[in-house]
């Protein structure tokens, strides 16, 4: 079983997480859609939207992935763009939240 | 703390730290991604704050327009008008350019930072949004913008002041439309009292004839109210023709004309004045006949010269007033002038050459008058010639 991702996340925002998570699950699909249409500017979005909300949340690796998807989008980069769908889509599965 | 915001960009209630907080200021936050407004939002709630959302810069706008924040946090990139266009759009209106704009985004280069300049934006936060700088750079403005704002009360109270006292000083003596025109910020007020001057100027005086049988014969309260109908006759007179009351004392009112301001036309509104006064108090004069039993006249007289103007007096009462050889020559004429008439010197009568009453002008006698060491040649006019 593949190790867990402990992710420490305040508290006072534990209500908003499952709408964050909710989100992040929407943001595979629609990558996976964009990527088959090679549609390039929906995943440069995406990931610039994944490091915009990601560390606020206490999601430090959502913001470090969307600064890479969003690279890899500018630069066409179909691998690239499957490999942080990849990432992003065993994180959620591994991810185990603390309430701090 | 509550957030309030429109039904479908509510957030849900945060928990609050200190239900008794004092609430610190209202926030505008501007955002087009549901999730962060509900995380920035929220830390600012527990922070105190009345957080108000828009999820776009269209909808902000509105939300401005109908109640003023005291600070807006306005993401750049949306569906669109941009937050960069926002922010120049508050920053040109002169109701909302003291709004302080932080601007939230996840353009980190420093062209963008560049552009948020230009447009206006007090500070920035880039994304994803820390929540301790969040908190820091949102009381920093608050604080910044509080004083600006207290700063302006001052001001504005202090501008109120101001306009009191100079209306309060100068309703007095001159005409209601010089007041506004130094209200306006057209002379300076604390100048036109201080400064003492020699110019050239006209002086009008006026008294009440049948004064002294009247305060023989009536009561003290009868006498003082047509004394002060005589006086608001006069004044308002003068103020029509925009002269200066300079002093009233016993049944007689001194008047200045081209003072404290000069009037190419002074003479001919001291002539225009002493005409109206002379019509407007035959009827009150015949009123009070019918209704007192007294006679009552005015008697007025006018010259021009060199005077100077200034306040006078001692260190615990001072006027503003008018002295010169032009004054005593007036109050001369005007001891001089049978009721209902009103004396002028030749010069003044010179001076208005062009005016009606100068062609009906009458030639008196030189006077010889009182303190004056040759005679003086004077002109009558009678009634309400003008």
């Amino acid at each position: 079983m593949a190790d867990k991702v402990i992710v420490k996340v305040e508290a006072e925002i534990k209500d908003l997480i499952p709408n964050f998570l909710a989100n992040r699950r929407k943001d595979i699909a629609a990558l996976e859609r964009a990527l088959v249409t090679r549609d390039y500017r929906s995943c440069q979005d995406i990931g610039h939207n994944m490091k915009g909300v990601g560390g606020g949340y206490g999601f430090d690796d959502i913001t470090t992935i969307g600064i890479r998807l969003e690279a890899a989008a500018k630069n066409n980069n179909d691998e690239e763009i499957a490999a942080c769908l990849a990432f992003v889509r065993d994180y959620l599965e591994r991810v185990e939240i603390v309430y701090v | 703390m509550t957030i309030l915001a429109p039904q479908s960009e509510r957030a849900p209630a945060p928990l609050s730290r200190n239900p008794f907080t004092v609430l610190p200021g209202e926030i505008l936050l501007v955002d087009d991604q549901e999730e962060t407004r509900l995380l920035i939002a929220r830390h600012l709630a527990l922070a105190g704050y009345f957080v108000r959302c828009a999820s776009s810069a269209e909808s902000a706008l509105q939300a401005i327009s109908e109640r003023k924040p005291d600070l807006v946090l306005l993401d750049v990139v949306m569906q669109g008008m941009s937050g960069l266009e926002l922010c120049r759009h508050l920053k040109a209106d002169s109701a909302t350019l003291s709004i302080p704009v932080v601007l939230v985004t996840g353009l980190d280069r420093r062209s963008d930072r560049v552009s948020g300049l230009d447009a206006g934006a007090d500070d920035f936060l880039t994304k994803p949004v820390d929540r301790e700088e969040l908190l820091a750079r949102v009381a920093s403005l608050m604080r910044l913008h509080e004083a600006r704002a207290a700063l302006e009360a001052a001001r504005i109270a202090s501008e109120v002041q101001r306009r009191e006292h100079v209306q309060r000083t100068f309703e007095r003596y001159v005409s209601p439309k010089l007041v506004r025109a130094i209200l306006a910020g057209k002379y300076e007020p604390d100048e036109l009292l201080a400064r003492q001057e020699r110019v050239d100027a006209v002086a009008l005086f006026v008294d009440l004839r049948g004064f002294t049988r009247m305060s023989e014969r009536l009561d003290s309260d009868t006498v003082v109210g047509l004394l002060n109908e005589f006086f608001s006759l006069v004044t308002e007179v003068v103020h029509r023709y925009e002269g200066t009351v300079f002093n009233m004392a016993g049944d007689s009112l001194l008047a200045g004309f081209g003072v404290p301001l000069p009037q190419p036309d002074a003479a001919e509104r001291a002539l225009d004045a002493a005409a109206a006064m002379q019509r407007s108090f035959g009827a009150i004069a015949r009123r009070w006949q019918g209704r007192y039993g007294v006679t009552a006249g005015m008697g007025a007289g006018i010259d021009c010269g060199s005077v100077i103007v200034g306040n006078v007096g001692s260190p615990t009462y001072m006027c503003y007033t008018m002295i010169g050889d032009a004054v005593n020559v007036a109050a001369r004429l005007m001891q001089v002038a049978g009721s209902g008439e009103t004396l002028v010197t030749a010069n003044l009568l010179q001076r208005a050459r062009r005016h009606p009453s100068a062609a009906r002008a009458t030639l008196l006698e030189d006077l010889m008058l009182r303190g004056k060491s040759a005679p003086l040649m004077t002109y009558r006019i009678a009634g309400n010639d003008t």
